[in-house]
């Protein structure tokens, strides 16, 4: 707006003034060009992401690869720091670099074996949960009454806490005979299983300490129920954008609605099936709230790192193992690190294989 | 196949239990073998009839035929038809070859002994359904007869305490019961002997079934090639490409088989459209405003393709449009709709020069037809007081009416002619001129077009006058004097 003195005679009005006004009132110190203000807008987020996941990772790589890599509280915790702090002060340790870390990882019977817990899940959880949360979709696509509501129930897992889920298990799958699945068994004429407890309930007194197999299935079936929501909510997303007509015209040619499904709606909505195959395949790899959620009966352990049996180790995931290295001594941290990049590798080999599916069975 | 539609109605309830009466009553029939549109702006429920046709829609009511049979109740997929969407709706992720075989993948045939096995399947189920029904009018029978009991016990007290009122209607109720019971009982009888024949009938058929076995058994075994014929329940990966070869040379897209619907232009994509249309070899082909996503080029030469491919495969086709040139220049019928009514059938020329009303008129014809505010007074026809014609058929009450005439019915008249014409405009496209102008006294300006060689004639003059080579004539109503 042009202040009052600068208009003269009527309505006349001064245009140099105005102008030099105007460059009076926008000046500033200095005037950020478009891409000073985009990386200013971005750094507070930059800043969280470098500290607490690039920082990180660079951490791990190097506390890898060094053999007898200590870790100490109080020398800071740049792991470059460490290690030249470490040199510096005679490297009474031994550091050095080596591949020492990831031959400790391997021949330890427990991370061999949580490997293969691992492999487990994944294998049953993954193409399960992708196959019953595709069929939820598919029937609440097509349901025209009260869908609204059927779609909240069916959302509810995905807004509550991973640990309280966990503990809603744990006391269904109750080791007592008074555990809600176990009343199910015996209401259908079974006899009452221990899921989960390594030591008797007094109302079991006679059965085993819970089988691998048994807890396997607890972790199994809270693994479908905490990742069906999301992936139906994917899926319905996917369902709806496919048009209509192609129905219309599938029915027109005689299909049946069980070929429509397989040559129609899966192929349109093959984006959605490889985006959500890929993070859950990952996801899975990365399992361990999920492991660990549903024992409560720890037998001694810290419940963080009990992963079902006598010493914890039944079940115990890869990502549970790492943990469990590093509150061992603060001297694991490198064979932990070397774990992780094991995983790494692992995931980075099976996604790349599903990428490379991909490329013939998904249409855009 | 010709397609005869009866009293064909559809109504839509929207909210609030809004009735909308998108097609009311139509009837008329499709002889066999001819192409036929069905024209009317948007809204006048012709894409409505066109889904009712196919079955994508459940009518109403009225009757759709199919030739002799009633396809009213018969489920799209089994009714031989073919249908073309506005947006082609071919499937993205399959090639165009796969396109065009997708409704030939889902053909099954019955197999070695599939009739026979369909016949016993029929007749058990006959069967049962006939007992069920007798258990139930034999249960009804029971519950009538206690209840007439129950009534004539009611009328004797009822007698005893005089009331006749009482009693004269429960004498009613009596009557009543028993002659339901009287034709329950007549029901159950002609149910039994159904049942009777149909026990026998299933026996046949499972004898028929058996020898049906044996005789393929035999034939496995004497001619194992013939006998694999017939049990295919599928068409071979051969079959199915012979005749999407065949398909796409009818609509000349053969060059293009391998390729995505994406990689193909518009016109090629309606092409292969129609090609998945006609492979089952439809009885009838209905295609949705086929010509209306396609630029305008590509229009005419793509209504050719439409018409050679109808005279070539002889199928009876219906195709939906709001353009009127477009269902002038191909179809052998046209009917005209307006709001769900048919306002006219009949051949494309005739329709334009015999239109049955002012709606038909106006609709067709670009461009439009010129319409004047006139009057019958005393037999004779008047226009802004003038006499213009005079003719028997301007018998009645003397009445306003609506004088039309088509821009090239004009005549110019250096003198004598019954339109004199105050010129606004004159427009020179080379083969003719338009004249803009208006009556005097009319609120309609009107468009006449003249061959060109009378500019010299016409330029310059403020007003014009004109002669009328042929006009029609409507009552205010919108039907024709004839």
């Amino acid at each position: 707006m042009v202040p009052n003195e600068m208009i003269l005679k009527g309505n006349e009005v001064s245009h140099e003034k105005a102008l030099k006004s105007k460059l009076i009132s926008k000046r500033k110190l200095f005037q950020l060009p478009q891409w000073g203000v985009a990386w200013l807008v971005l750094l507070p987020a930059l800043i969280f992401l470098s500290a607490f996941m690039l920082y990180p990772i660079v951490n791990t790589f190097l506390s890898a690869f060094v053999q007898h890599y200590n870790y100490t509280e109080h020398a800071g915790s740049f792991a470059i720091g460490q290690f030249l702090a470490g040199l510096k002060g005679g490297n009474e340790m031994g550091m050095a670099f080596g591949l020492s870390n990831f031959r400790n990882a391997i021949i330890d019977p427990d991370f061999r074996k949580s490997i293969g817990n691992t492999a487990i899940l994944v294998i049953i959880e993954v193409p399960l949960t992708i196959m019953v949360s595709l069929l939820i979709a598919t029937f609440l696509n097509s349901i025209k009454v009260l869908k609204g509501f059927y779609q909240t129930i069916f959302f509810l897992p995905y807004v509550t806490n991973t640990i309280a889920l966990g503990l809603v298990f744990n006391i269904v799958f109750a080791n007592s005979k008074g555990g809600l699945a176990n009343v199910l068994i015996s209401k259908l004429g079974g006899e009452p299983v221990n899921w989960l407890s390594p030591v008797n309930h007094p109302t079991l007194p006679d059965q085993p300490a819970a089988s691998k197999f048994h807890q396997g299935v607890v972790i199994v079936l809270y693994a479908l129920w905490n990742g069906l929501a999301f992936k139906i909510l994917v899926f319905m997303s996917g369902l709806a954008t496919i048009d209509s007509q192609y129905y219309n015209a599938a029915k027109i040619d005689g299909a049946s609605n069980f070929t429509i499904w397989r040559r129609i709606t899966l192929p349109l909505l093959s984006p959605q099936i490889l985006y959500i195959t890929i993070t859950s395949f990952i996801g899975a790899f990365k399992m361990y709230t999920g492991v660990m959620a549903v024992y409560s009966n720890t037998n001694g352990y810290k419940p963080a790192y009990y992963f079902g049996g006598k010493f914890g180790t039944d079940w115990i995931p890869v990502v549970g193992w790492i943990y469990r290295k590093l509150d061992e001594s603060k001297d694991q941290t490198g064979t932990a690190s070397a774990a992780s990049l094991i995983l790494l590798g692992i995931i980075m080999i099976i996604t790349a294989v599903q990428f490379a599916v991909s490329k013939k069975r998904v249409h855009y | 196949m010709d397609v005869r539609i009866e009293n064909l109605t559809k109504t839509f309830v929207g909210k609030k239990g809004v009735e909308t009466t998108a097609v009311d009553k139509m009837s008329f029939t499709i002889p066999d073998g001819k192409l036929v549109g069905l024209l009317g702006p948007s809204g006048c429920g012709k894409s409505t009839t066109l889904y009712m046709i196919a079955g994508l829609h459940k009518p109403t009511g009225g009757r759709i035929w199919f030739g002799d049979e009633d396809v009213t109740n018969v489920p799209p997929e089994n009714r031989g038809i073919g249908l073309v969407f506005q947006n082609y709706a071919l499937y993205p992720h399959l090639s165009v070859r796969q396109n065009i075989e997708f409704p030939l993948d889902n053909v099954r045939f019955p197999g070695p002994y599939g009739e026979e096995q369909n016949r016993v399947i029929d007749a058990r189920a006959d069967e049962r359904s006939s007992r069920k029904d007798l258990e139930k009018s034999k249960k009804l029978v029971e519950k009538t007869a206690k209840q007439v009991e129950g009534f004539e016990a009611r009328l004797s007290v009822l007698k005893a305490a005089n009331d006749e009122e009482a009693a004269a209607r429960i004498a009613e109720k009596i009557e009543s019961g028993k002659k339901r019971i009287e034709f329950l009982k007549a029901h159950i009888k002609s149910v039994e002997e159904h049942i009777e024949f149909v026990s026998k009938e299933v026996v046949k058929a499972e004898e028929a079934l058996e020898k049906a076995k044996a005789a393929y058994e035999e034939l496995k075994v004497k001619d194992p090639e013939a006998a694999a014929e017939k049990a295919r329940t599928k068409l071979s990966k051969a079959d199915k490409d012979a005749i999407a070869l065949e398909m796409a040379k009818v609509v000349d897209i053969d060059k293009f088989l391998d390729r995505k619907p994406k990689e193909l232009s518009g016109g090629q994509q309606q092409r292969v459209a129609i090609a998945r249309a006609l492979a089952k070899r439809p009885r009838v082909l209905l295609l949705d405003e086929p010509l209306s996503n396609l630029d305008a080029r590509l229009r005419l030469q793509t209504r050719e393709e439409i018409k050679r491919i109808q005279r070539e495969t002889g199928i009876t086709t219906v195709f939906v449009t709001h353009d009127q040139e477009e269902a002038m220049s191909i179809s052998d019928f046209i009917v005209v709709m307006k709001l769900g009514v048919i306002q006219q059938i009949d051949e494309p020329q005739k329709v334009y020069e015999e239109p049955a009303n002012l709606f038909v008129a106006k609709f067709l014809g670009s461009p439009a037809i010129n319409v004047f505010d006139g009057e019958i007074k005393g037999g004779k026809l008047l226009l802004e007081g003038k006499e213009i014609d005079a003719d028997p058929k301007y018998k009645g009450s003397d009445r306003s009416v609506k004088i039309a005439v088509r821009p090239e019915a004009f005549e110019y008249a250096a003198k004598g002619g019954i339109l004199p014409v105050k010129v606004t405009t004159v427009e020179q496209i080379g083969r003719d001129i338009t004249v803009n102008g208006f009556i005097k006294g009319q609120e309609n300006h009107i468009k006449a077009i003249i061959p060109s060689e009378l500019r010299f004639e016409i330029l310059g003059k403020e007003e014009v006058s004109f002669k009328a080579k042929r006009l029609y004539v409507f009552e205010e109503t919108g039907e024709r004097i004839k």
